[in-house]
This record gives C-alpha cells, sequence and structure tokens, in this order.
C-alpha cells in the first residue's frame, strides 16, 4: 500500500460523497416535481442546506486536497489538460455554489418565511435553483469523465462529449428559465389583482 | 478516449451514482427518524423504496457488469486477490439488499399504510432497516478501498484496513441505533 494509493482512496470517497449525494439529490428533486408537492420540495431544499457544511464543504476539500497531492506524489503534472479541465471545472462549479446558488437559496427561504412554499413566487425561486442545480451535476459528470479518461489534446472526440454535455445542459437550463419567465410575467398582473 | 476509458468511467460513475444514493438516504434516514414527523417518514419510506428500485439497483449492476468489462479488457485476472475481494463484497452486499433491506422496505411501507407512521412498531422497524443499511454501507467503503489499493496477499496492511471498515461500520450502526431507541423510549406513543 503506497501514499498514491491512500490518496487515491480519499480522492474517490471524496467524490463519491459529493457527487453521489448530489446526483441522488436531483433524483429525490425529479420525483417531487412530478408530484408537484412544494411542501416537500422545500424540505428537500432544507436537507441539502443542513448537508452543506456538514457533508459538501468537507468532501469538496478532501477532493481537491488529495487531487493535488496526487499530481505532486504521481506521475501527473499540473500542466496536462486534463488536470487543468479538471481544477476549472471545480473552480466554476464552487464559484456557481457559493456565488449563484446559495443565494437563490437564501432567498428561497425568505421567500418561504413570508408566503410559504407553495406561493407562486416561492415555487419559481425554488424550480431556478433546483435547474441551477442541474448545471453544477452536469459540471461534476463532465469532472468524473474528464479524471477517468484522462484527455489531452488530441483526444477531440472525448473533448466533444465533454463540452456537447455541458452545451446541451445550457440550453435545456436556459429554455427552462425562459418558460418560468413567461410564467412569472403572466402572473404578475394576476397577483396584483 | 479507448474502450477501457469508456468502462472505467461508466464503472466509477455507477459507484458513484450508488454509493453517494446510500449515503444520502442513511443521512436522511436518520433526520426522518430523529424528526417523529410520520407524514415525512411515510414520504421517506416510498422515496426509499422507489429510489431502490429505478436507481440504486440498476447502479449497483452497471458497476459489477463495467467491472467485468474491465477485467476482460485491461491488464487484469479473475485469479488476483483484490478483484475476488471486490466480487464477495459485492456478492455480500447485494444479498443484504436483496433478502433484507428490499423486503424489509416493502413490509415497512405496508405497516405504515396500515398503521400510520407513528407507531412503535413502524419506528422499531425504521431503525433496524437504518442498522443494516449502514453496515451495509460500510462495506461497500471496503470495497472502494481495496479496488482502489488493488491489495495482494502479503499487504497485510491494506487487508487489516478493509477489515477495520466495516468493522468500525457496524460500530457506528450500533452506537447510533442505542442512541435512536433511547430517543423513541422518551417520546410518547
Amino acid at each position: 500500500m503506497t501514499r498514491y494509493e491512500l490518496l487515491l482512496f480519499l480522492h474517490i470517497v471524496g467524490a463519491v460523497v459529493w457527487v453521489g449525494v448530489v446526483i441522488f439529490f436531483q433524483y429525490l428533486v425529479f420525483r417531487a416535481e412530478r408530484t408537484g408537492d412544494y411542501g416537500v420540495l422545500w424540505g428537500l431544499l432544507r436537507d441539502i442546506e443542513w448537508l452543506t457544511n456538514r457533508l459538501f464543504i468537507p468532501a469538496t476539500l478532501l477532493v481537491l486536497v488529495s487531487g493535488i497531492l496526487m499530481v505532486v506524489d504521481g506521475p501527473w503534472s499540473f500542466s496536462q489538460l486534463w488536470i487543468v479541465i479538471g481544477l476549472s471545472a471545480f473552480a466554476v462549479t464552487f464559484a456557481l455554489g457559493k456565488g449563484v446558488i446559495e443565494p437563490v437559496g437564501k432567498k428561497v427561504d425568505v421567500l418561504v418565511e413570508e408566503h410559504g412554499p407553495d406561493h407562486p413566487a416561492t415555487r419559481r425561486q425554488l424550480q431556478a435553483m433546483f435547474l441551477l442545480m442541474r448545471v453544477d451535476v452536469a459540471l461534476l459528470v463532465v469532472i468524473v469523465a474528464d479524471m477517468a479518461s484522462k484527455p489531452t489534446a488530441d483526444d477531440v472526440w472525448t473533448l466533444a462529449v465533454g463540452a456537447a454535455i455541458l452545451a446541451a445542459t445550457a440550453v435545456y437550463v436556459a429554455l427552462r428559465f425562459r418558460s418560468l419567465q413567461a410564467g412569472a410575467s403572466e402572473a404578475a398582473p394576476a397577483l396584483a389583482e | 478516449m479507448n474502450k477501457y476509458e469508456i468502462y472505467l468511467w461508466a464503472h466509477i460513475a455507477a459507484v458513484v451514482v450508488w454509493l453517494g444514493g446510500g449515503l444520502m438516504l442513511s443521512i436522511l434516514g436518520a433526520r426522518v427518524s430523529r424528526t417523529n414527523d410520520p407524514d415525512r417518514a411515510a414520504a421517506f419510506t416510498r422515496d426509499v423504496e422507489w429510489a431502490s428500485m429505478r436507481l440504486l439497483t440498476p447502479a449497483a449492476l452497471l458497476a459489477l457488469v463495467f467491472g467485468l468489462l474491465l477485467v476482460q479488457e485491461g491488464p487484469w485476472s479473475f485469479d488476483e486477490l483484490w478483484i475476488d475481494l471486490g466480487l464477495a463484497g459485492f456478492a455480500i452486499t447485494f444479498v443484504i439488499g436483496f433478502f433484507f433491506l428490499g423486503p424489509e422496505s416493502g413490509k415497512l411501507a405496508k405497516l405504515i399504510e396500515a398503521e400510520g407512521a407513528a407507531t412503535p412498531a413502524v419506528r422499531a422497524r425504521i431503525r433496524r432497516i437504518l442498522f443494516v443499511s449502514r453496515i451495509d454501507l460500510g462495506s461497500l467503503y471496503a470495497i472502494v478501498w481495496i479496488m482502489a489499493v488493488k491489495p495482494s496477499a502479503g499487504d497485510e496492511v491494506a487487508l487489516a484496513v478493509a477489515a477495520a471498515i466495516p468493522a468500525v461500520a457496524a460500530m457506528v450502526a450500533f452506537l447510533l441505533y442505542r442512541a435512536d431507541a433511547g430517543r423513541a423510549a422518551a417520546v410518547p406513543a
């Protein structure tokens, strides 16, 4: 058993906890969305908020630190494309979580306190938040694929598949956001009355 | 990207979904049992049954299939100790899931439907399921350890760690079970 193998284990466990829980959470959200029960969705949001500091942030740091130590300890270098992609995507997902998803989550908290989870404005904000989380899931899936296949600049097909996953997710999220906004502008006059 | 890398990605992705989902269920289960909220307990039980059939079992089978393909395609053989240990661990966790966790979740769902979620019998069954699923989860993380370290018969330390992971998980599961039972006894029926 070498130090590298120990780091690899920690890296995989961190990724399993982080990525696996996020994917499974989206699965539960998808199920709750189909039933249209916003009370359940609000409960899920509270669960994920509870898990963020207790599970996600430690798991994220474990993945990052063990990954960096593996590059130092193993036959890799920080100039390799797959490591650059992995670290860049990690930075994007971290910024998305801290800079976008967390503030939207706080807005949802305020809306639920003021109007309850079934109010149209709360529903839209909840849906927007879960959509943003789907972007995060797509990024994490691409990171896992990048780590497994370790593409170089010559692996055009591999890079194209990763880019296609992100592009498809961006289109899906943009279309859903548009329909959410359309719903909001239709509902606004009714709410004013 | 060659065939081996595609199999490896699919194997890792399936493991991530399987183990991450199992962990999420275990954490949510603990949270739900602490709230003593019968509606939440009933909704959670339905989620467990639904997710087990549609996500976790398919992910477990995909992890197995792509693992077997990786052995066939890569520089590995079925005589290697770490592969045998991985397959044995998979068999144990599959038996636990198929013969205990699956049927118990089904019985629990029926019991909740018949009696509601607030009865002592339902709470006891939830505690029992959580206890076994935590030990199961420990076995799964031991398999991850074996897959990452790939020990041979001479790697005593690595093999001892592999044995220690489920043992620690069993101890933690037992302590959490006792704490949950103590909390439930303090709540009036």
